[in-house]
Formats: C-alpha cells, sequence, structure tokens
C-alpha cells in the first residue's frame, strides 16, 4: 500500500471521526450525553491528532491537541460540559472539519486563532482552580494522625507526569487483556501474550481476579483472570496489535491511551496505601499539593470504583466492513446490469421460440433481480453523511440570524444510493437556509405569536413506495402567500390578473429569480437557491413539493429515486424508433378527441387539457425521427412536468410498455446527445434511447438518428 | 499444617488434580503450605489454581502460604500481577 493510499484511508477515517465526534455532542447538547458518548469524542478526536502527527499535518495536529486537551478535561470530569463550554466545543468542532477539509486540499487552512485561544483558556482556568484547592485547603480532611510519610512515594514525578500528558509528552497505552476459554484449548498459553508485552516495557498494572472460583468449582479449562498493561507511549500501536494478531476471538484486547483519570486511580492507590501509616497532613507541602490537584475531592473520599466489567473489544473478530473501490462497485453494479439485460432477452428469445422454461426461467428472473438488488445495495449509503452537515449549518445561521433554533433529524441511517448522496447536499442545504432564515420568526415575533422562542426544524428521511422521501419542516410563520403573489406579480412571473391556487402560490418560491427576502443577505436572499433546489431534485429524477400552513410552518418534500442506475421507464413507439421516457416526468398519458387538439398553424399543436392548453411537442419532428409516423388525431399525448416549461405534451405513435430499464451512459460510451439521457437494452436486443425530457421540452435536441445507426 | 509439594509443570492436568487435593488440605487444616520450590513450568491455569486456592482460603477462614517459590514462579507471579493476591513466603532478596 503507498503512502498516498494510507494517508486517503486516514482521510476517510477523519470524516468517520467527525460524525461520530458531531453526534456525540449533539447528543451532549440534547442532554442525552453520557460517559461514553464523553470517550467516543475523545477517541474520534485523538484519533484524528495520531494521524495528523503521522503524516505531518501539524496544524491539525496542534488544533486537535487543544480541542483533545479540554474534552480529556471533560472525560476525566474535572469540568463539567455546561452549556458555555459545549457552545466553545461545537465551534471547535467546527473548526476541527474546517482543518480536515484543508488537509484534504479542499480548502485553505482555516484561522483557528479566536478557537484555540478559548480552548486554551478552558484549559487554564482548570489549572488555575487547581492552584485554588492548594491555597484554599477546603477539600482537605485532615484528621488523621501525622506520622511519617513513606520514603518511596515520590508525589513530584506523579504529579510531572499528571501534568504532563495534556502538555508535552505522549500518555502511556493501557492494554486490556482477557484471555478466553480458547486461548487456553490446544495447549495454548496466554502469558505468553503478557511476556510479549512485558518485552516492550509494559507492565502489569492491574490483575482482575474477580471470576476467581472456589476451588471446589475450579475449572482447568477456563479462562478467568484478566489484566491491565501499560506500555510505554514510545512503542508502536502497531507493535502492541502484532502481539494479538493471532489470537483470533481467544483474547479479547483493548488498547488505549492512558489518560490522566488512569494516573489519579494509582496515585489514590498510593495515597491510600500511604494513609495506612502517612496521614496527608503530615506529607511534605509538594505531595499534599499534588495529592489535592490529583483528587480534586476530599481526602477522605472513598477509593474509585473497581474498574468496569470488561468491555473488551476483540481483536480483528472478523471485521464487520471492509472498504472497497468505488470503480469496482460501479462495474460490479454495470455487469449485473448486463445480465438482467441478457436475462430479459433470454426469457423473450426463448418465448418466441415457444421453449416452455417457466419453473427456470422464473427462477433465474427471480435470482437476477436479488443479484441486481444487492449490487445496488452496495452503492447505497446512509443519508447520514449528507444530514451530518446540517447542524452545523443550523449553528452558523443562528449565528447570523440571532433566532434560536432545534434541530431534529430523523432516519439518518435511511439508504440511498451514492450519487444522489453526493447530489443532494445542495438543495439540502437550501432548503434548510430557507427554513431558518424564511420559515422561522424571529425570537421576538415567536414569543408574540404565543409559541416557543425556539424555533424546530425538522430533516427527516425515509423509504416509501421504492424512492426516498427527504423532508425539511419548520413550525415557524408559513409562506406568506399574499407577499408571495404580489412578489410573482411585481417581476411579472404572473399576470396581475391571474388567478391560482394556494399550492400553485407556493410553488411560485421556486421560479427562477423569485425571492421575497427583504434584503438581500448571504444566507438565502438572492433569490437563486429555491430554483436551484427545483432544478438539482428534477435533475436526479426527483420531485419537490410544498405543504404550507400559515402560522403553523412549512414543509418541502423531495421524492428521491434510490439509484440512477435503474429508472423506472415508459417504452414508447415514434416513427422508426423505440424511446423511452422517464416515469419521473410524466404527469398522464392521454388518447385526445379530434376536438382537443387545436392546430395553431402548420405542425404546431396545443391540446386541450381540462381546459387547460398545453403546447404539443412532436417528438418524431423535434428528434429528426424518421419512419412512417401517425397523424396528430391518431397519435398518443403524454403530458410531462417540465422544469423550463412547465406541463408539456409529448406527441408519440404508441405506449408499449411500461417497465423498470438499466441505464447505460451514452456520454461514457460515445459521447453527449442534447435530448438523451442514456440507452438501454430491451429484451429483445434492441436498444431504445432514453429521452431527455428536459431538454426536448427547452427545445435543446441533437438528432437520434446517427445514433441509432451508430448503436 | 498441611504441605502440599507443587509439580516441576504446573499445567492444566496438574493444576486440576491439586484443586480438589490443596481444597480438602484447606478443609481439614487451617494453615496449607504450598511449596513451589521444584516449579520449572507455569501458565495462566497453574496462577488461577494459585488465586482461586488464595480466594478459597479467605473464604473459608484458613491461610494458603506458597513458599519457597522458584525463581520461574515468582517471575510469573510478579509479572502477572499474582503476587499482590497470594500469601507468598520468599526470601527478603526475592521479594
Amino acid at each position: 500500500m503507498t503512502n498516498d493510499e494510507i494517508q486517503n484511508i486516514f482521510l476517510l477515517e477523519c470524516d468517520e471521526g467527525l460524525s461520530v465526534a458531531e453526534t456525540g455532542l449533539m447528543a451532549m447538547q440534547s442532554g442525552e450525553g453520557d460517559t461514553e458518548t464523553t470517550n467516543s469524542i475523545f477517541r474520534a478526536v485523538h484519533s484524528i491528532k495520531g494521524g495528523a502527527g503521522a503524516f505531518g499535518f501539524t496544524e491539525l495536529q496542534a488544533f486537535t491537541h487543544k480541542f483533545e486537551t479540554v474534552l480529556q478535561q471533560v472525560r476525566d470530569g474535572d469540568r463539567a460540559a455546561d452549556d458555555k463550554l459545549l457552545a466553545i466545543m461545537m465551534r471547535a468542532f467546527d473548526t476541527l472539519a474546517d482543518h480536515v477539509t484543508a488537509v484534504k486540499g479542499e480548502a485553505p487552512t482555516p484561522n483557528d486563532k479566536v478557537i484555540s485561544d478559548e480552548l486554551e483558556a478552558v484549559a487554564n482556568i482548570l489549572e488555575a482552580s487547581d492552584e485554588g484547592v492548594e491555597s484554599g485547603g477546603g477539600k482537605v480532611t485532615t484528621s488523621i494522625e501525622p506520622t511519617s510519610p513513606r520514603d518511596d512515594f515520590d508525589f513530584d514525578s506523579l504529579l510531572a507526569e499528571l501534568d504532563s500528558p495534556g502538555e508535552t509528552a505522549l500518555p502511556d497505552w493501557k492494554v486490556f487483556v482477557q484471555p478466553t476459554a480458547k486461548a487456553l484449548a490446544n495447549g495454548g498459553e496466554p502469558l505468553l501474550l503478557l511476556r510479549e508485552l512485558v518485552a516492550l516495557g509494559g507492565k502489569v498494572i492491574e490483575l482482575y481476579i474477580s471470576a476467581t472460583p472456589d476451588l471446589d468449582q475450579f475449572d482447568a479449562t477456563d479462562a478467568i483472570l484478566a489484566w491491565t498493561l501499560q506500555v510505554p507511549a514510545s512503542t508502536d500501536r502497531a507493535a502492541i496489535e502484532e502481539i494479538f494478531d493471532f489470537s483470533g476471538d481467544a483474547c479479547t484486547v483493548r488498547i488505549e491511551t492512558m489518560l490522566t483519570t488512569d494516573i489519579k486511580e494509582q496515585l489514590l492507590k498510593t495515597v491510600a496505601e500511604t494513609s495506612a501509616v502517612a496521614p496527608v497532613s503530615a506529607l511534605p507541602p509538594v505531595a499534599i499539593k499534588a495529592a489535592q490537584k490529583a483528587l480534586r475531592t476530599p481526602v477522605v473520599a472513598e477509593l474509585p470504583p473497581p474498574p468496569p466489567p470488561f468491555q473488551s473489544t476483540p481483536v480483528a473478530p472478523g471485521s464487520q466492513t471492509i472498504r472497497v473501490e468505488l470503480d469496482k462497485l460501479d462495474r460490479l453494479v454495470d455487469s449485473v446490469g448486463e445480465l438482467v439485460i441478457t436475462q430479459s432477452m433470454l426469457a423473450q428469445r426463448l418465448a418466441g421460440a415457444g421453449v416452455v422454461t417457466e419453473d427456470e426461467m422464473s427462477q433465474f428472473e427471480y435470482l437476477t433481480r436479488e443479484l441486481q438488488d444487492c449490487a445496488m445495495a452496495l452503492r447505497a449509503q446512509p443519508i447520514r453523511s449528507v444530514f451530518s452537515r446540517v447542524p452545523r449549518i443550523v449553528r452558523e445561521l443562528e449565528a447570523q440570524t440571532g433566532k434560536r433554533v432545534k434541530l431534529d433529524v430523523f432516519g439518518e441511517a435511511t439508504e440511498l444510493d451514492k450519487t444522489v448522496i453526493e447530489r443532494i447536499g445542495e438543495p439540502l442545504t437550501h432548503l434548510i437556509r430557507n427554513a431558518i432564515d424564511h420559515g422561522l420568526e424571529t425570537t421576538e415575533e415567536r414569543i408574540a405569536a404565543g409559541k416557543p422562542p425556539e424555533g424546530v426544524v425538522r430533516l427527516s428521511a425515509e423509504h416509501r413506495g421504492g424512492r426516498i422521501l427527504i423532508t425539511v419542516s419548520d413550525d415557524g410563520r408559513g409562506i406568506n402567500r399574499e407577499r408571495v403573489l404580489a412578489k410573482a406579480i411585481e417581476r411579472g412571473i404572473v399576470a396581475a390578473d391571474t388567478r391560482i391556487s394556494n399550492e400553485e402560490i407556493d410553488n411560485l418560491v421556486f421560479a427562477a429569480g423569485f425571492s421575497t427576502a427583504q434584503e438581500v443577505s448571504s444566507i438565502s436572499g438572492r433569490g437563486v437557491g429555491m430554483d436551484v433546489v427545483k432544478q438539482n431534485i428534477h435533475a436526479l429524477g426527483g420531485r419537490v413539493s410544498i405543504n404550507s400552513r400559515p402560522g403553523e410552518g412549512a414543509t418541502f418534500s423531495l421524492t428521491l429515486p434510490l439509484t440512477l442506475a435503474i429508472a423506472d421507464g415508459m417504452i414508447v413507439r415514434v416513427g422508426s424508433e423505440t424511446l423511452i421516457l422517464p416515469l419521473t416526468h410524466i404527469v398522464e398519458s392521454l388518447k385526445p378527441e379530434r376536438s382537443d387538439i387545436v392546430q395553431m398553424s402548420p405542425g404546431c399543436y396545443m391540446l386541450n387539457v381540462r381546459g387547460n392548453f398545453l403546447p404539443v411537442m412532436q417528438v418524431a419532428k423535434a428528434l429528426n425521427i424518421k419512419g412512417e409516423r401517425m397523424g396528430a388525431a391518431d397519435s398518443v399525448m403524454i403530458v410531462v412536468e417540465t422544469e423550463a416549461m412547465g406541463q408539456t405534451v409529448l406527441m408519440v405513435d404508441t405506449i408499449c410498455d411500461q417497465r423498470q430499464v438499466v441505464i447505460k451512459s451514452i456520454e461514457t460510451n460515445y459521447k453527449s446527445v442534447p435530448g438523451v439521457a442514456g440507452a438501454t437494452i430491451l429484451g429483445d436486443g434492441r436498444i431504445a434511447l432514453i429521452v431527455d425530457v428536459e431538454a426536448l421540452s427547452k427545445g435543446d435536441v441533437g438528432s437520434v438518428v446517427a445514433l441509432s445507426e451508430a448503436a | 499444617m498441611t504441605t502440599i509439594i507443587l509439580p516441576a509443570i504446573l499445567d492444566r492436568e496438574a493444576a486440576q488434580s491439586l484443586a480438589s487435593e490443596i481444597s480438602d488440605a484447606i478443609t481439614q487444616r487451617s494453615h496449607v503450605e504450598l511449596d513451589g520450590n521444584r516449579i520449572a513450568k507455569i501458565g495462566q491455569v497453574g496462577i488461577q489454581l494459585l488465586v482461586s486456592a488464595a480466594v478459597t482460603a479467605a473464604h473459608r477462614g484458613a491461610v494458603v502460604k506458597v513458599k519457597n517459590p522458584s525463581q520461574i514462579l515468582l517471575t510469573a507471579l510478579k509479572m502477572t500481577k499474582a503476587v499482590d493476591h497470594i500469601d507468598l513466603e520468599a526470601s527478603d532478596d526475592d521479594k
């Protein structure tokens, strides 16, 4: 593996770490965090720091070190994670994310001076309070009679140890080892593993014997002991892991860094031991200071509870996930697509030849579809990666608008195709910005309206009917239809005397250049955001709808395909060509009466659809398709919804079928052809072109004849 | 007082048979000594036996001492920190 490959893995792990950290911080903010939450955040940041150091990303390493120091104080219980500190940690997280983006080369290195100073100030406050313990002395109970201190009790060195991990020296490794019965089978000897750790400079700091049975229940085939060892920081973690490489599930192991808590635990034990012969008041001042500093609780306090039951992670128990290059997945998906087509062709050929293979072919079809579903699932990812960006956007908007926002997120585990995930980010960002900037009222307005001062933005995702439904809703003021309509009339988007429904008024916010913001702001008043949302969603084969309730809020619903590799299409015949029309565009298909077709000029028609006159586009003419064609009166009219032209009618000869098709890229295999979104292979082996309805409606098309002939 | 001489190789088989022997000794006598002078090989199960003996003795209000530990036994007890849980009677030099 090359350095670049290793570095790429590190960057991927940074993203995963950031996701874990943000989830944890949000849990803490909502009051749902516990000790493990803090631990998970600490571990995530610590891992990023370690990798940053290894790859020489000094700025990232330096910043994570400061962040980690504060997290360590929280984890150790030295500092309560109150609202103020959580706000600092959230900003630190944002800066950390910026640093990671910078090391990826996607953005310049962020200026972290302000937040760095804040983190350092937090850490220093704790240090100052430590000094206060010494001078105040109120926390120390000295009721024990003085005697001589133990000569071998070196508080100074322990103090140095206590101070050093967060400042200069790297902490030692803490290795938990718990052999299982398997480790003893076949002459296995777990103590050899311990010896190897000792050979690395490690030493056992704790032996766990709580599982030891009475001699009458003694079973020599069972492993009942477990250990914690301290291994010098200078030891490469890989060297420790290597010892357990072949242990499999015979041994559960956890490798962590020694933290101040661990050192304090040792110190507490030493103090406890010492107190039996030397009460605190008899110790030299420096010793008392160190003890107070370490304890930060009365010296007479109980010793900390014993280590929790082993929560060990087996070393390499069989990985749950593996990383696979996207190209390999795409090739698999492509091959499975070919298989689906071939299966369809075979079925059609056999049926044509009168071969009865009902059982075999239905089984073959079932297995092929199963394989296709599995292949698609490999490309599927949780939408969490997109949703995880939203909290930061919300935080930034809170700061910019002064509004208080509570973000509720649901369905983060909902999976959809990686390509869809990559393209959904921008429209989602626009919707969130819109909900906060336009949807939610100011705190004062909310209070005046009898609402809670904190607005709620709800983001959710779920599978519904073979598609994914993403909703962004708020409990704000809802769409001000009067203002929207007035603005639309003012901008000439609709005529002044137009009578349109509430739903149509709501949809005006998607019109190009529409904006009701009183002032153009950096947030969402550019008048392009919602337009972009609709375009992007349509480009993905999706749809967007609005449900607004005045005074109660608005909900924007995005319906998206789960994948871009297959699509539902209507197979139509136009002249000598068979074409696919994506179902996402199709509103309805009609076989109109002659009287409903109005000829405006030779070859130019309008269709009367229940009182609405829609322009008719002759697909054959637009795509220059040859062959005998039906006249307008005998043709099938398909009403489609387009971004550029609204509802338009496509005139085709006949509708042949409606089915799921495997999309083949024309651009990849040939070249980009205007008006053609792709191609698919039909069951009879013929190639059918998938029409780019959007381009077609705008007249941005080429001839498909040459393309068909080329195919 | 009963003295049980631990075998040179304290493996699984030896440990299993010694467990009942030591248990019986603890039941019969309040003071049991385990002579570890001959031990040349000991693994986790052997350590477990000694710890179990100490735990059992404590529960039954008896005393189990490990005396004359061989260097190998002493090293193993120290390395595993089992020395903290066993009543060990070794020379001062060894301690």
